[in-house]
């Protein structure tokens, strides 16, 4: 069930008449509970007790922790709770791909053997809820946040907006919002009904049209296309994967809001990034937070160890951040190539000149942006050796076919998708004060005007989000 | 919660009349079924209703510019594509 679709806004105006027609916050919290499922198991009944059976393990782990006072049982009953998550998300998204680099590496020293392929189904948003169920255990395990009731952890680890594309939603943000039936005011509305137009616009017409009618079949075949199509599609997927993930997270949050819950925010204009740092702050900002507080810090102990163990430690947290992504080296490259921009930051940092100016903010926004333009062609590629075909036809004008198949309207949204990081960082929250004065059936109807103009220009069908795979 | 009943319900009223493609669009894309079929047959019915009524000529004149910009192409690109045969 895509959020763009009919059946998603059929099922959400359902969910939100009922939700909001029950006066018990405890029945209304099972009632989302219970929709979430549904939505869950639209896409696959048979998913939906692991689901369950994730929270359970988190709800019961964390309460173990609550109640044991010894420190070296509380330790390795974290470990337990930390492993059972990872062995859940490493055998539906690595198995496969761990067992086909085994039978290759075997196969490299002479010890050919037909090992067991399970084809395994990835189950949707399950990197996702794992991350989430390891930072809850985490936080108790740090006494950071107390242990929640098993409805609260079942419904946070459920809840429907956020479960499979984020943002990665931690109990410390989402459980206090359950604690009592929350209120629906019209500057909420207001922005949340802007989030989710602005996103159905980004994914829809944006998104849908960059991939379909160029991106896609240059990357399907970076052979036959010009030097000036590859680099075009390289700017194109840019554009295409910021307006296909930022819009899922722009419409969970808005849906999010019209049930009365806040999320926290996950983008903030990424392109206009000054560094590789920066961006990391902008792009994804729940999963960035989640690596550095989880994976960075907490695991692999951050600067403590000194400048060499910081290096190392950015490049182990990109690299598996990579990893995270999708079971594919091309994933692990992108993740390195990160991992080691950071680290060239951070040298850069402690070891510049200090007679030399700093580059100006529209060198560093330039060169920051092709650093990540560079990274997306990995990420993109279907392999390694496609992304090379890729980056050796875009810097050999001479050597690749000649022509150039984007369209005027292509160009445009390209441009488009770029000039929006140029808008006025809290644009949408000014729009949203003049809306909540506005009467409502005006409200209705200028909501209506949009949808309509954006269904008129969309694309026939809509593809699923980028960041469902993961 | 008023206001944003009266909000939601107006767009939802306003769409359903003005953007009855998108129903039978969507009962198109669905399983085949003999309860598709009958919604199919509603959905096209409630269509004919709001086209006679000139209800769908707004989000078709705009799908049909914007099918145009699609189409468009750079200045000489249809005579150099049929001068490559």
């Amino acid at each position: 069930m895509l959020f763009p679709t009919l059946t998603f806004g059929v099922f959400f105006l359902f969910v939100f008449t009922l939700v909001w027609s029950v006066r018990s916050n405890e029945w209304r919290k099972i009632l989302l509970l219970v929709a979430s499922w549904v939505f869950y198991g639209a896409w696959d009944w048979r998913f939906v007790p692991l689901l369950i059976f994730s929270a359970l393990m988190n709800w019961a782990v964390a309460a173990g922790l609550a109640n044991d006072r010894l420190a070296d049982r509380r330790k390795l009953l974290l470990l337990c709770g930390v492993a059972v998550n990872l062995i859940i998300l490493g055998f539906f998204k690595y198995f496969d791909f761990f067992t086909e680099q085994v039978g290759a590496t075997l196969a490299a020293i002479g010890f050919e053997r037909d090992l067991p392929m399970l084809s395994v189904i990835l189950p949707i948003g399950i990197s996702f809820f794992t991350f989430q169920g390891i930072s809850y255990v985490v936080d108790v395990y740090r006494r950071r946040v107390e242990p929640a009731a098993l409805l609260d952890i079942l419904l946070l680890m459920s809840f429907f907006p956020h479960l499979v594309a984020g943002p990665i939603v931690r109990a410390a943000d989402l459980v206090p919002q359950f604690q009592s039936r929350p209120k629906l005011d019209r500057s909420m509305v207001s922005m949340a009904l802007l989030l989710i137009v602005w996103g159905l616009f980004k994914k829809t017409v944006i998104a849908s049209e960059l991939a379909v009618g160029f991106v896609d079949p240059v990357f399907a075949d970076p052979a036959s296309h010009s030097s000036l199509d590859l680099t075009f599609a390289a700017y194109g997927y840019a554009v295409q994967i910021y307006c296909d993930f930022s819009a899922y997270t722009d419409m969970a949050i808005g849906l999010a809001a019209l049930l009365g819950y806040r999320f926290p925010r996950n983008f903030d204009q990424p392109y206009r990034a000054t560094s590789l740092q920066d961006f990391w702050r902008r792009w994804h900002i729940t999963l960035s937070q989640w690596l550095r507080d989880y994976l960075y810090i907490e695991a692999l102990g951050g600067s403590r160890g000194g400048k060499l163990a910081t290096y190392r430690n950015l490049m182990l947290t990109m690299l598996l951040g990579g990893l995270w992504h999708g079971a594919s080296w091309t994933f692990v490259v992108w993740g390195g190539l990160h991992g080691g921009a950071l680290a060239v930051e951070r040298f850069w940092a402690d070891h510049a000149p200090k007679a030399w100016p700093p580059l100006p903010v529209w060198a560093r926004l330039l060169l920051t942006f092709h650093v990540v333009l560079l990274g997306w062609i990995f990420f993109r590629a279907a392999s390694f050796g496609d992304a090379m075909t890729y980056l050796r036809g875009m810097l050999d004008p001479f050597g690749s076919p000649t022509g150039f198949t984007a369209s005027p309207l292509i160009v445009l949204l390209i441009g488009f998708g770029l000039a929006i990081h140029a808008m006025p960082t809290r644009w949408m929250g000014g729009v949203a004060i003049r809306i909540r004065t506005m009467p409502a059936p005006l409200v209705g109807v200028g909501l209506a005007a949009l949808i309509l103009v954006i269904d008129a220009m969309r694309f026939e069908g809509v593809a699923p989000f980028i960041y469902y795979r993961f | 919660m008023r206001w944003t009943g009266v909000a939601i319900g107006v767009a939802t009223l306003s769409l359903a009349l003005t953007n009855a493609n998108s129903i039978t669009s969507w009962g198109a894309e669905q399983t085949p079924g003999p309860r598709v079929a009958q919604l199919l047959d509603r959905a096209d019915r409630w269509r004919e209703t709001t086209d006679r009524a000139g209800l769908g000529s707004a989000r078709a004149a705009m799908h049909r510019l914007w099918k145009k910009m699609e189409e468009a192409r750079w200045p000489g690109e249809h005579a150099r594509d049929q001068a490559q045969g």
